[in-house]
Order: C-alpha cells, then structure tokens, then sequence
C-alpha cells in the first residue's frame, strides 16, 4: 500500500487518456501543417519551374532574333522574313559562308493558340520551345521613339511580350522586353 | 511487488510514447521548411546566373564599343588587342582581316557603298572585331565587322545646285578633273543643277569647261541630274543622319577660337565669311560646311509639298550664308545652305554643294574665282568621315 497508492491506478489512465488526446490535436495539427506546406512546395516548384521554362524560351527567342539579317557577305539576302503581331522570323548568315543553309540560318518563332505555346521552327520543322503560353505578341519600331515601322526595311526594334500560365491560385506570368534588330540599322 | 513493478513500467512507457511521436513531427516539419528554403535559393541562383549571363553579353558589348572607337582612332594595326574591364567582366577584343571566297580564291575583303562585300579592293578593307568577355565560368563573344569610315561624296561636278544660279566676271569653274585620278570616273560638267526647269545665269568672261560630253549642253559644261537632291550636309556626303553633329559649332564658337588654316571638317552653322564668322579667306583643305540645322531648303520652296510660309519667313530656318569669301585656296568639299558670294582671287580644288532650292537672283561667284573638281582632294577630305562603319554584327 505504501509502495502502491490508490491513486496511481487512476492516475495511470486519466495520463493515458489525457496523452493520447494531445497527440491526436498535435499529430493533427502537424498533418495540417505538412499536408498544406506540401501543397505549397508543389506549387512554388511548378511555379519556379514555370517560371524558368518561360525565361529560358523567351531569352533563346530574343538571342536569337538579335542576330536577324547578319549577312557579313552581302550575298545571301539575309533579311527579316516574317513580322506578324503573333509571329517573327529571319535569317541570318551566321558561319558567314555565304548561305543560308546552315543551323539557326532560317528561324520562325510564333504563338500557337490552342494549346497555346511558343513554336520555333527551322527547316521546316516545329518545336515546342515552351508550353502554357497564353499570348505572344510582337511590335515593330522604325526608332526607339516607337514610331511604328511601315515596311520591313524600316525595322529597328521588335518589341516582344508574353504571357504564360503559373501554378492555379497565382498570377499569370508576363515578359516583355525589347530587340534592337542592329543589322538592320547598319544597312 | 508486482503492483509495484507494474506502475513503473506504466509511467516509463507513457513518457517514452509522447517525446518520440512529437520529436518526429518537429522533424518532419523542418525536412519540408529545408525543402522549401533549398527550392528558393534554387530559384535565386538561376536568377543570378541568368544575370551574370546578360551581364558577359553586356561586357562584351562595351568591348566592341572600345574597340570601335580605337579603330577610329588608331587603326587596324596599333594597340590590338583592346582589353579593359567592367561590371567585374574582363573583356577582350582582337582585330582580324576579313577573308572570304567570292569565286576566285580565298581574299581578303573590301567594302563599298556602291560594290558592297567584294574582293576587287573596293572601297575600304573589312575587319572583324570579335569581343570576349569573361568572369571566372561566364563568358559572352560578340563580332563586329567594320570598316574605315568615310561618306561617300554623292555630288559628281566643281559645282551643284538645287536652284538657278548667277554667276559674274571672270570666274572659271572647271570640271576637268585637276588631280587626273581616274578613280572618280574621269571629267565633270561644270555645273549640275538638280531641277531640270532651273538655269545657270552666267555674266561677263565666265568659263565653264569639264567633261566633253556635255559640250553642247546650253549654256556649255552645264548638266541637269535630278537625282542628285540634297537636303542636308550628310546626304551630299552619304552619311547618316545627324553623323555630323558633332563637327558644329556657332560663328560664335568659331570666332572664339579660329583657326589658322580650315583643316578636317569644319561645320558652322551661321553665316561665315566676311560677313558673318570667320573672315573672308577660305584658305585650308577638308569640309566647309555652311549650314543652320534647322534650314530645310524644300519648306521654302513653294513647288514642294513641304512648304510653309510660316516657316520659310522665320528667320530661325533661315539658310546660313557663306559670303564674302574674297580670298584664299581650299581643297575639298564645300556645302552650303546658300552663297553670296565668292569673289576676289578664291580657289577651291574639290566640289562645291549649294542646298537652296529657290534662286534669291543673287550672284554666287564673281571676280577671279576658280572652281576646279579634284577626286582626289574629295577623297582625301571625306576619308575616315563619320567614324569607323559597323557593316555586321552577331552574338554567340
């Protein structure tokens, strides 16, 4: 009895009861939090993920376009080719052999709506370069005034925007910037 | 005893239950803030990657910015190759001859506004500058092919005009070429008017002499070319617009500090001669030019679709007059927005350019002047004009 109170049998349980009741509001509470910091990891790493797809498309868009109508031989005829609000293309003498036959010679960058993406095409052939693109659009300047070029010997500057989808529950992406077209300046 | 060993094992379970079960949660929690942290950073570090690339290709850009003004400056062969550094970038710049095969062997190549790309030593040669900008991984090249500036002079005659012109006394103008450099293409009329309708009023022992051809034009030595219109300085030189801004200055600035002989371009865009900044002696060599920016010849002339009134009598748009110009000898290039008039024993070897486009029945030349085409003066004067050209660009 001494060693043994009456007490602690009581005691005993009520801890028990009392134990388990904290770790179930802990345990959820925890499961909570997991399951809504997990839903959060996803979505930021589809957001990140979103995000470096559209910058890495969009920069291959704009160095590429930057070298439109590099024709070192004055032979080829390397001009811009295609200046549409949805669509840019050009060719360039980049090896400056004097052909255009050559890899990245002959490039067309353009928005396909449904499903909307951004689509380079060389040779002929279509790739995808990124997808969940909602718009594309481009502009064409005769100066960075932003007076609007008449003919294609006019251009400039060629202003590209594109928006793109993110992760549901956030903001659309959107990137804008604009390419001094230089060879076409020099002529 | 037993009782008693039963409540010991319960209180130790009951702790040992509690403290694991928690401690995993707290573990699992901070696995998924680790996650979380990493994929940021992640997310950082692309952003500055992507930063330190546009930061090469903007590197490399100001190298061949470098290397374009050294070309202007030094050439082809001193001081290659350029290098400097910014932004933390160090940049590179070689200069190499620009060889190609156009169908008669490898060559280097030339270029001309005329010809363009070719390998018949036409025009000036082609270099490649090829820019290298690095940082520790990050490195961006850029090319540029350039060549020795210079306009190429448009006008082909001693002297062109954009209106009727009067001339008195015993001036001669004289389009035989006085360099005899076949690179120009031989002899010259001696006056060109740009209007078909206009006409050369010449008075007194006025001489005309130049190319046979136009012998028996009326009066003789005289032609008509409507292709040749210009209204500006840039276009009679076959520049960019606005390439020579820097040249100008007021008579002001010019009086404030003369100089001995004209030499390079000289650009004023008052008055100048005797009776305006400046004296009456022409004496030097390069390009005169005699212009107010703001003069375009076609808004003072009623024919044209761009006249206005209000404009043509603001005194703002006026044209810059070179005159009196009594003496001296000039070799070169002179362009001016009106002339009245040179006279006494003046001598200009080149080509000179009137822009005016309405006759004002004044005489341009009178006395013992002498106006005498020379390629080879016009060459010289326009060599290196308007700085080195950027004919291509690419990145990598």
């Amino acid at each position: 009895m001494r060693v043994n109170p009456g007490s602690s049998a009581g005691f005993t349980l009520i801890e028990l009861l009392v134990a388990l009741v904290i770790i179930a509001i802990l345990g959820l509470a925890a499961l909570n939090q997991f399951v809504a910091q997990h839903q959060a990891y996803v979505a930021q790493n589809d957001g990140v993920r979103s995000e470096q797809n559209a910058r890495a498309g969009f920069d291959m868009l704009i160095r590429e376009a930057r070298n439109a109508g590099y024709d070192p031989r004055g032979i080829t005829g390397a001009a811009i080719t295609h200046w549409t609000t949805d669509s840019f293309g050009w060719t360039a003498d980049l090896n400056a052999d004097g052909d255009l036959n050559d890899e990245a010679e002959d490039v067309l960058y353009f928005f396909q709506a449904d499903p909307g993406a951004l689509i380079r095409r060389e040779q002929a052939v279509d790739v995808e370069v990124m997808d969940g693109v909602t718009d594309l659009s481009f502009g064409y300047f005769a100066d960075p005034d932003g007076t609007a070029a008449q003919t294609v010997d006019n251009i400039e500057l060629v202003a590209v925007s594109m928006t793109y989808l993110m992760p549901e529950g956030t903001m659309p992406g959107a990137l804008r910037t604009q390419v001094a077209v230089r060879n076409a300046i020099y002529k | 005893m037993t009782r008693t060993r039963t409540q010991t094992v319960s209180r130790l379970g009951h702790a040992g239950f509690a403290l694991p079960a928690v401690l995993a949660l707290l573990v699992a929690l901070s696995l998924v803030g680790s996650a979380a942290a990493i994929l940021t950073s992640t997310e950082v570090r692309v952003a500055a990657l992507y930063n330190l690339s546009n930061r090469a290709s903007a590197a490399a850009n100001a190298g061949l910015e470098h290397a374009v003004a050294h070309f202007g400056v030094s050439g082809p062969d001193d001081g290659w190759p350029v290098a400097g550094s910014i932004g933390g970038y160090d940049y590179s710049v070689a200069i190499t001859r620009d060889s190609f095969d156009f169908g008669a062997g490898q060559l280097p190549v030339w270029w001309s506004s005329a010809a363009g790309y070719n390998t018949d030593d036409d025009g000036q040669p082609v270099w490649i500058l090829s820019s290298l900008a690095t940082r520790g991984p990050y490195q961006s090249r850029e090319e540029l092919r350039v060549s020795v500036g210079g306009g190429t002079f448009q006008a082909a005659a001693p002297f062109t005009s954009s209106s009727g012109m009067k001339v008195q006394g015993n001036v001669t103008i004289s389009g035989v070429d006085a360099s005899d450099d076949d690179s120009c293409g031989g002899d010259k009329p001696a006056v060109v008017l740009t209007d078909p309708d206009d006409d050369v009023n010449s008075r007194g022992s006025v001489d005309f002499e130049g190319d046979e051809a136009y012998a028996d034009s009326v009066p003789p030595y005289v032609g008509h070319d409507s292709a040749m219109t210009f209204n500006t300085p840039e276009e009679v030189l076959g520049l960019d617009p606005g390439a020579l801004d820097g040249y100008q200055q007021t008579g002001q600035e010019f009086d404030a500090d003369p100089p001995d002989t004209l030499s390079g371009v000289t650009y004023v865009t008052d008055d100048f001669g005797s009776n305006g900044a400046g004296s009456g002696d022409i004496d030097g060599s390069g390009v005169l030019i005699v212009h107010n920016p703001l003069y375009d010849p076609r808004q003072h002339d009623p024919s044209h679709p761009l006249f206005d009134p209000v404009v043509a009598a603001d005194p703002t748009y006026a044209p810059a007059t070179l005159g009196n110009i009594n003496t001296g000898t000039f070799n070169g290039i002179v362009i001016a927005d009106r002339i009245d008039r040179l006279t006494g024993n003046t001598t200009i070897f080149g080509s000179v350019v009137m822009l005016r486009r309405v006759d004002d029945g004044r005489n341009v030349a009178t006395g013992q002047v002498l106006i005498q085409y020379s390629c080879t003066a016009i060459q010289t004067s326009t060599g290196g004009l308007g700085g080195p050209r950027r004919l291509a660009w690419s990145a990598r």
